[in-house]
This record gives structure tokens, C-alpha cells and sequence, in this order.
């Protein structure tokens, strides 16, 4: 009897759950041009899907002035926690239950990648901020990212290195697939070079303390200190970099940080801690260049502070979605495909576009100095 | 010198794992289960004095006495959310569960509240101490010399005072201790309100140092390690342990940096094998 | 006829567990009826069942909570998408050759734990998975790091593979009732009761013969092997595997589910498997406060039922029969005498 009553209570389960499916189920309308937008919305990352969320509205607002096609754009946020099982259940979810004609995905690869394979069957034109190499080797031809590979940032880090003359670097990068793809790149670089690598380190996520990391930089008889870590790491780093007078101070050496060292959040954080560093990025919000200048001050009309990577990179990816279904005339994804693959150069507010057979659409980066907390582009690296 | 360096921040960081292992130790021993949520109430606590010190804009004297308070507040409502309830269960896991609940609750909480994008907080005397090349955050000087103050308090109570009899009475046999009159409700409640400002003041001297956001919650698995390591609920074996893994963290970046936090464990399970009660940790005969 | 009919009466429960059985597996797993979304959301609820039935032994059975099912899962899944995308071995024998290593390694993981009892033994093994993430995530050259593996083939055998996630459904279905039966079988056996003695009284059991250690050891082994088997589904299912689902906070989810479906039951498992994967599909409407949501849900369902929906339900059936035979004996006194 107690199985019987078990087993009835499991499929009441199970019809409770189809029953729910079904009633999620939306008819497609006609009118709107339907956009997914997966993202860190709670959990850990939560902070990445603020950003993005307040970028893509900016975006959807231009557009939607306007109109594509003569229609409105509509977004469907989905959680996606940063992580890759929910990503995928959320990915599942959208597609399932909506009729939709594009999908943006967060920046983490390891969600990107996990994702791939539906990307690849049905087709639709999904943007990411992905930076893994695996991303930059995949061959799904209807994947986009607003970003450069991470191997394409570690070689502005060599170059901008040798540029210096600086002859013995250490480096310090985190446990995640940025840091340790970037770190391998910048070791392989180097080392090929011929510029020495006097320590290689990597530190754990739950690390909050950078005292130890920092002194065996010290210890290392370094001139050159190359960090590469996400932004609430990267503030740590920063403030643990300035207490031991390795930043800032006589004794400083050269101090090279990757994009998230310049992005608001972390100088932010930093403070005084920051001034000093140098950062090859893709994205800063105190560039002085146009059209990103302008928009950074419309960001900061808007939301009463200034904007993240995440937040160009999803407004880029929105209006590039559109600007291509304009050129394409339709919504059909083949299509709209065809006319992002015919992209030579599209000016974003994060870069220059252009699709080059790879996932990677972003064609340019920047060199910046922090003084006086606020990021000075020095120079412009391009793609080759 | 790096090793010196390396000793003063393994010190360092071991009092603060101290500071949370204490209060975990403290409901250990008062409930008989593990504080999932131990980390997350020392990240509230951060939270709480940033907003006292920010938002209410209190000085220094006022922010220790508002924070006090609000911690035991505190303290004693997530006693009468998660454990209450579930006291008189005979699954000592029902209680993990819950806390398990509250951590992910607290997290999702100061997200809300606060931001997702982590605040600074001023530390109480900027600036860094050197002597040679080696050198201290004076912030870890206050750990040390707040958390042993604690450390002092809370042995002090709980061996000299009449409260720390009643509450190490609860402590050892709930039952017994109702029949002779204590009102165990009020006991685990004070246990519940010390653990609390133990963390929360961690969470307020850590804030400055490594910003507060919701990753601060993960240094308690250190802590937990920490306690492991000193045999559970005892209070001087978990200080022992703490500073021990603080010493084990730093050190062990000479040998391996990937696998630092693998060396912790390893260490752990080790010492645990080899003495299963940890180091401090008497063996008690089991009754039938 | 007569026959027939008490054999009927006697086997009630399993002729309708059969024929509701039946029904589910025809009528689940088509697209009116559900979409593939759901269908998704319930395999992973079926996989992480065969997960949470190793937890029913261990925990349910003998009283231990271990935190090293997600760090059992990861090495499963992980030994699946190697033997498979590395050395193209059929997804099968990956799966059967991860398990047994997987069993193996477990023996000597638990000769070693349970040397400490209680939280000891808790805290242990949460050292454990964390050792097994931090593994899985630094040795790059073998795990491809944080970036995970990609292409993991279907699950099938020959020209048998499953397309899509109504196929896998059928496939999951047949093995979740087989890890429902083994467990159940499990219950009734000299371990399941050896078990339940070392859970109410160890010293009483060792008294009565029963070696508690090599007992405990056995039931660690046991909730490898399941945990292993559903890694090894979890990494053919989704296709793409990452460290990060096999961290020490998933393992919590995993007792969560065992505790609120009902620790004492192996269908409480199931229901709580399925109940805790749907729960947060379920409040993503909520959006950010979803997580908020779920963790409070957690605190006051544990709160309101501790024995979990199975507990609840058993409590609701004994006072029932109770109320039944008060009502029984007022009525037929005379009947009750005899």
C-alpha cells in the first residue's frame, strides 16, 4: 500500500509538472521581434546580469524608437545563475517555449560552451561574451562574441611587454578558464620572446587575502607583474598590490592588469589602489574616444553611474542583432546569419566588428594607464 | 623574509577563521550541528556595519554599540528560524538542511539589499605597518587584538560566569538541564546571539580588507576546517586549528599554488585519519 | 476465482504502480504533452535521483550524512567523457568501466572516512569533494580545466541512440525504477536492517554482531556506485561537462532533496529529486528574487515537515488508520475481542 501511494504521488509529480509546461506555453505573436537574454541574474555573479540588463535596455530603447522591420523588439530574460546546468535548463526554457529569432548569452564560456550544441542545431544567430580559446576554435557558424579570444588579449599583454623592454615578469592569474587560458598564453609568449618568467602563480576562487601571492612577486625580482583575474579579484589584487608598494611607491614596478582591472567596479573598490596600473582591455569607462565617449555619458544619464564591460558588450550585441536584420530585410535566422558573416566593420561602443570566419567579431583593443582613477587609453592594439 | 611574511599573514588570517570558528564551535556544542550558514552570517555582518557606518553615518564608538546589538537581534531571530523548530527532531540533519537554506537565503538577502556590486568599507586606521621589508595592514593588528580580546571574553564567560555554567549545562545535556530549572531557551538563545557578534565583528574587520560582497561567505569553509582540525566543540582546540590552517594556506604556496586549497584539505583528512577526534579533541566513550 | 481475487487484493499497490507506471511512461514523454524543456528538467530530476537513491542507503539507512556524492558524480562523469571523446569507446562500456573504477576508488575513500564518525565524517567528506574540484578544475592537461569537455556522444548502443530528451526519458525511466527496486530490495535486506541498527544504536548494534565499520564502508561504496552511475548519465545527457556542477554546494542540493522528500522512503527520493530540480524552474518568474525564495522555501519546508513530504504523508496515513480503527472497534466490539 505504501508503494502504491508513493508511486501514485510521484506521478501526480510528474503530471503537475507537464501541466505546468504546458501552461507557460505562449503563442508566438507576429508583431515582436523576440530576443532571449541569458544571464547572471542571481547567485555569485549576479552582478554581471545588473550590468548587462541595464546595457541591453539602453539598447532596446534606441531601437525600439525606431523600430526594425517596422517592429518592436521584445526581450525575454532568463536566470541562467552563471552556471552551465542552469544556463542550459534556461536556454531549453526560452527555446521551447517562445517563437525566437535571436539569443544572447552571458559572458562565462564554460555556460557558452555548454550551450553550443542546441546553438549549432537550430541555427538562431546567438551573441556571447565568451573569451575561451575553445570558443575561438568552435566551428558553430551562427555564434557570435562581442569579445577577443583570450589569446588575442594575452598577445597585447607580450606585445605591450616587449614594447617596454621589461626582462623578468611575474604573473598571477585565477583558477577559472580566463586566467588560466590568458596565463598560458602570456607564458608561451614570453617565453618565446625570450623574456623570462620568474614566477607563475594561480590563485584559488575562494581567496579573499593576496598578501602571500604578492610577496612571492616581490621575492621574485621581477619588473613586470602581469594579473589576470575577474573583477571583484581584481580589486583585491589591486589594493594588495598597493600596500606592498609594488604599484605605487619607489620600488614600483610595472603592473599590467587584464580588462577587468579597468572596469568600474573595480577601480570602485580600488580607489587610490588602482592609480598606476596598466590594463589591456576591450572596454573602459573613461575612454575619451568617440562614439564610446558619448554613450558613456548617456549610460551614466541613465543609471546615475558609469558602465561595465558587460553592459557595452550586451548593447553592442543588441544593436549589431538589429543593424543586421535591417540589412537582412527579415528575422529569418539563415538570413540575418548570412548578413552578420558579411560584416567588415561595424563601429560599436566597445570596438570596431567584423566577422573574420571566427566566433570572435571584436577587431580591437586598448592599452590604458589608470592616474588618478581613471583609465588613459595609451595605444590601440588591432587584430591581425 | 618571505617566510616571515608568510607567517605574519597565515597568523593573521587564522585569527579571523578564528573569530568564526569559535561561534561555530559555541552552537556545536549547544546544538550538536554544523552552522552551514556560519559564513554567510559573518558576511551579514559585514553588511550590517557598512550600513550602520554608511547609511546611518554612526561614529566609530557607535557603530561597536548599534552593531552589538543588531548582531544579537540577529543572532537570536536565525536561532528562532532555524533551529527552534527543528529542536526536538530526532534527524540532527533536518537542522544542516535548514541553515543550508539560510545560506542560500542570506546570500540571495544582501544581494538585494546592498547591490550586487561589492561596497568599500574605511578600515579603522589606514594605512600599513612595516618593520624591514616585511609588512602588516594595520587592520590585521585590530583582528588580532579584537579577536584576542574575544577570545578572552568568551573564556571568561564560559568558565567564570554563572551564565557560562548555565549555557555549558544546556550545553551537555538539554534534558537534565530543564529538569533543574534552566531555561534552556534562553541559554541556546545567548549561545545563538554570542556566536552571531563573534562573526559579525569578524565580518566588520574583514569588510575593510576584502571588500564586502557576498564572496565573503566563503572563508568559513576555512573556518570549518579549522574547527575540524582543533576537535569539535572545543573552543581552544578551534583557535589552535585556525591558526594552524592559516599557517597551512600560507606555507603551502611554497610547494603548489593550483592546488593550495587540495593541500588544506589533504592536510585535514590526514590529520583526521590518523586521529580521528582531532587534535585537541578528547575521545569519549559512547554510552548504549 | 477466489484465488484471483485475494491475489488481487494482496497485490493492489503494485497492479496500480504498474498500470500508473505504464501510463506515465507512454504519455510523458511526447511533445503535447510536454515540451522539451520539461522533458530536460525532469531527466536531470531522474539522474539526480539515481544520485539521491545512493544517499537513501547511506543516509536514509545508515544515518550518515556525506557530503562526496557531487565529488563521486564528478569523477563518474568526468571517466565517462574521457573514456568516450578521448579513447571513442561506446557510451555503455565507458559508463559500466567509470562505475567500477569509480566503486573501487570508493572502497578505499571510505576505509579511510569512517575511521571519524559523525560530523567529523561530514566535514571529511566535504574535504573530499573539494579535493576532487580542485582537481578536476587545475589538471589541464587530462580535464581540459575550467573549460570543461564538449561533444560527449549520446547515450546508445550501435544505432539505438537517444535523439532527443523524450528518448532519454524512456531510457531514465527504466533506470530510475531500477535503482528504485535495488534500493528498495536494499531495505529489506541483512545490510538495509544492519543499517538501521547502526543508525539508532552503534554500540547496541556492535553488541548484536554486526561489524558497524565494515557496514558504514559498504553503504559509502554503495552511494559511490549510484553516484557515479548518474554522473556518467548527467555528462551523456548534457553533453558538456565543466567542474563546476560537482562542487561541495551541489552535494548540499542533493541532501536537500533526500531530506525534504523524506529521508526514510526511496520514493521520497524520487519525489524530492524531482520536486527540488523542478521547484527552482518553477519560481524563475520570480527572477531575482528567485534564490531568495528558494532558500526560505528550504528553511520552512524543513520546518513545517521534518520527516519531508513522505513523512508528512506517513503521519497523515497513521492517523488515519487510527481514526479508522476507533471507528472499526466502536462498531464491532465483539469482532475486535476475538
Amino acid at each position: 500500500m505504501k508503494k502504491a501511494i508513493s508511486i501514485i504521488l510521484v506521478c501526480f509529480m510528474i503530471f503537475g509538472l507537464a501541466a505546468c509546461g504546458n501552461g507557460g506555453n505562449e503563442p508566438a505573436e507576429q508583431g515582436t521581434i523576440k530576443i532571449a537574454v541569458i544571464d547572471a541574474f542571481t547567485g555569485d555573479k549576479a552582478v554581471n546580469g545588473q550590468y548587462s540588463k541595464e546595457g541591453i535596455e539602453l539598447a532596446l530603447a534606441e531601437i525600439n524608437e525606431k523600430g526594425v522591420l517596422g517592429r518592436q523588439v521584445e526581450l525575454i530574460y532568463e536566470d541562467g545563475q552563471g552556471k552551465e546546468t542552469e544556463t542550459t535548463n534556461a536556454y531549453q526554457k526560452v527555446i521551447s517555449e517562445h517563437e525566437l529569432d535571436a539569443v544572447i548569452l552571458d559572458k562565462y564560456s564554460s555556460d557558452v560552451l555548454a550551450v553550443e550544441q542546441f546553438v549549432k542545431e537550430n541555427g538562431l544567430p546567438t551573441f556571447c561574451q565568451g573569451s575561451s580559446i575553445k570558443i575561438e576554435a568552435s566551428d558553430t557558424s551562427n555564434l557570435y562574441s562581442t569579445r577577443r579570444s583570450d589569446a588575442g588579449a594575452g598577445g597585447s599583454v607580450v606585445a605591450f611587454i616587449k614594447e617596454q623592454g621589461l626582462k623578468k615578469v611575474a604573473i598571477l592569474h585565477s583558477p577559472d578558464a580566463l586566467g588560466q587560458s590568458m596565463g598560458q598564453v602570456v607564458v608561451d609568449g614570453l617565453t618565446k620572446a625570450g623574456i623570462e618568467v620568474v614566477s607563475d602563480q594561480q590563485f584559488a576562487n575562494e581567496d579573499q587575502n593576496f598578501t602571500n601571492y604578492i610577496a612571492k612577486v616581490l621575492a621574485s625580482g621581477c619588473d613586470c607583474f602581469v594579473a589576470i583575474a575577474q573583477t571583484t579579484h581584481s580589486a583585491q589584487i589591486m589594493i594588495a598590490a598597493q600596500e606592498a608598494g609594488l604599484s605605487q611607491g619607489e620600488n614600483a614596478i610595472t603592473c599590467i592588469g587584464n580588462s577587468a582591472f579597468v572596469q568600474q567596479s573595480s577601480i570602485q573598490n580600488a580607489l587610490e589602489a588602482s592609480n598606476n596600473w596598466y590594463a589591456c582591455t576591450a572596454f573602459s569607462p573613461t575612454i575619451s574616444m568617440e562614439p564610446t565617449a558619448s554613450w558613456i555619458k548617456k549610460y551614466n544619464d541613465t543609471y546615475g553611474r558609469l558602465p561595465d564591460m558587460t553592459s557595452a558588450c550586451m548593447y553592442d550585441s543588441l544593436k549589431m542583432l538589429a543593424n543586421a536584420m535591417e540589412t537582412a530585410g527579415t528575422t529569418d535566422p539563415a538570413k540575418v546569419n548570412e548578413a552578420l558573416h558579411a560584416m567588415t566593420d561595424y563601429r560599436g561602443v566597445v570596438a570596431s566588428y567584423g566577422y573574420q570566419g571566427t566566433p570572435m567579431l571584436s577587431k580591437a583593443e586598448y592599452v590604458c594607464h589608470i592616474e588618478d582613477q581613471k583609465s588613459i587609453v595609451l595605444q590601440i592594439v588591432y587584430a591581425e | 623574509m618571505l617566510y616571515l611574511q608568510m607567517a605574519i599573514t597565515g597568523i593573521s588570517m587564522g585569527m579571523l577563521y578564528a573569530l568564526m570558528a569559535m561561534g561555530l564551535t559555541l552552537i556545536v556544542k549547544a546544538v550538536g550541528v554544523l552552522n552551514f550558514a556560519h559564513g554567510q552570517l559573518f558576511m551579514l555582518g559585514a553588511y550590517l556595519t557598512w550600513m550602520l557606518t554608511y547609511s546611518l553615518n554612526l561614529p566609530l564608538w557607535g557603530v561597536i554599540v548599534c552593531g552589538i546589538i543588531v548582531f544579537a537581534i540577529c543572532g537570536a531571530a536565525y536561532m528562532f528560524s532555524v533551529y527552534w523548530p527543528l529542536r526536538n527532531s530526532s534527524w540532527k540533519v533536518t537542522v544542516t538542511i535548514s541553515t543550508l537554506g539560510a545560506s542560500i537565503a542570506l546570500k540571495e538577502f544582501v544581494q538585494i539589499v546592498w547591490g550586487t556590486i561589492p561596497l568599500t568599507m574605511k578600515p579603522i586606521v589606514n594605512g600599513v605597518f612595516h618593520f624591514g621589508t616585511v609588512y602588516l595592514n594595520y587592520q590585521y593588528i585590530f583582528i588580532i587584538l579584537i579577536g584576542g580580546g574575544l577570545m578572552a571574553l568568551v573564556y571568561i564567560l564560559f568558565e567564570k560566569t554563572f551564565l557560562g555554567k548555565v549555557m555549558q549545562a544546556t550545553a551537555q545535556d538539554r534534558y537534565c538541564a530543564e529538569l533543574i530549572g534552566i531555561p534552556t531557551i534562553v541559554s541556546i538563545m545567548a549561545t545563538y546571539m554570542i556566536s552571531m557578534v563573534l562573526s559579525g565583528t569578524g565580518g566588520w574587520l574583514a569588510g575593510p580588507l576584502f571588500l564586502v560582497s557576498s564572496s565573503l561567505g566563503s572563508l568559513a569553509q576555512k573556518a570549518f576546517a579549522g574547527m575540524v582540525l582543533g576537535g569539535f566543540g572545543d573552543v581552544k582546540g578551534a583557535i589552535v586549528g585556525c591558526l594552524l590552517i592559516g599557517m597551512i594556506e600560507s606555507f603551502g604556496l611554497i610547494i603548489t599554488d593550483a592546488y593550495k586549497d587540495a593541500i588544506v584539505f589533504a592536510v585535514l583528512i590526514i590529520v583526521l585519519v590518523v586521529r580521528p577526534t582531532g587534535i585537541f579533541g578528547e575521545k569519549i566513550s559512547e554510552k548504549a | 476465482m477466489d484465488k484471483a481475487k485475494s491475489f488481487v487484493q494482496k497485490n493492489l499497490g503494485t497492479i496500480i504502480g504498474a498500470v500508473v507506471l505504464t501510463l506515465v511512461f507512454f504519455i510523458v514523454p511526447n511533445k503535447g504533452v510536454v515540451n522539451a524543456y520539461i522533458m530536460k528538467v525532469i531527466n536531470l530530476g531522474l539522474i539526480y535521483f539515481v544520485a539521491v537513491a545512493g544517499l537513501c542507503v547511506i543516509l536514509g539507512m545508515g544515518g550518515q550524512p556525506t557530503f562526496s556524492t557531487a565529488g563521486m558524480m564528478g569523477l563518474g562523469a568526468y571517466s565517462v567523457a574521457l573514456l568516450t571523446t578521448l579513447k571513442g569507446w561506446a557510451p555503455i562500456p565507458a559508463l559500466l568501466v567509470s562505475v567500477l573504477w569509480v566503486t573501487l576508488f570508493s572502497v578505499v575513500m571510505g576505509l579511510a572516512l569512517f575511521r571519524l564518525k559523525g560530523s567529523y565524517f561530514s566535514f571529511a567528506s566535504i574535504g573530499f569533494t573539494s579535493l576532487i574540484f580542485t582537481v578536476l578544475t587545475n589538471w589541464l592537461s587530462l580535464t581540459g580545466g575550467p573549460d570543461g569537455i564538449k561533444n560527449i556522444p549520446r547515450l546508445g548502443i550501435g544505432n539505438l541512440v537517444c535523439q532527443n530528451y523524450y528518448d532519454y526519458f524512456r531510457v531514465l525511466f527504466f533506470i530510475a525504477l531500477a535503482c528504485y527496486l535495488i534500493v528498495q530490495r536494499i531495505r529489506k535486506s541483512y545490510l538495509g536492517r544492519a543499517l538501521g541498527c547502526v543508525r539508532d544504536n552503534e554500540i547496541a548494534a556492535q553488541c548484536m554482531g554486526i561489524n558497524a565499520y565494515r557496514t558504514k564502508v559498504i553503504s559509502f561504496v554503495i552511494a559511490g556506485a549510484f553516484a557515479a552511475f548518474a554522473g556518467g548519465l548527467y555528462a551523456l545527457h548534457e553533453r558538456y561537462i565543466s567542474p563546476a556542477p560537482f562542487q561541495y554546494d551541489q552535494s548540499a542540493i542533493y541532501l536537500i532533496m533526500i531530506m525534504l522528500g523524506g529521508v526514510n522512503s526511496t520514493g521520497g527520493a524520487l519525489i524530492g529529486s524531482l520536486f527540488m530540480t523542478w521547484l527552482p524552474e518553477r519560481i524563475r518568474f520570480l527572477a531575482a528574487y528567485s534564490r531568495l525564495i528558494y532558500g526560505i522555501g528550504v528553511i520552512i519546508l524543513m520546518n513545517v515537515m521534518p520527516m519531508g513530504i513522505m513523512g508528512l504523508v506517513d503521519n497523515f496515513r497513521y492517523k488515519m488508520r487510527k481514526k479508522m480503527k476507533k471507528n472499526q472497534s466502536a462498531e464491532t466490539p465483539v469482532k475486535e475481542a476475538e
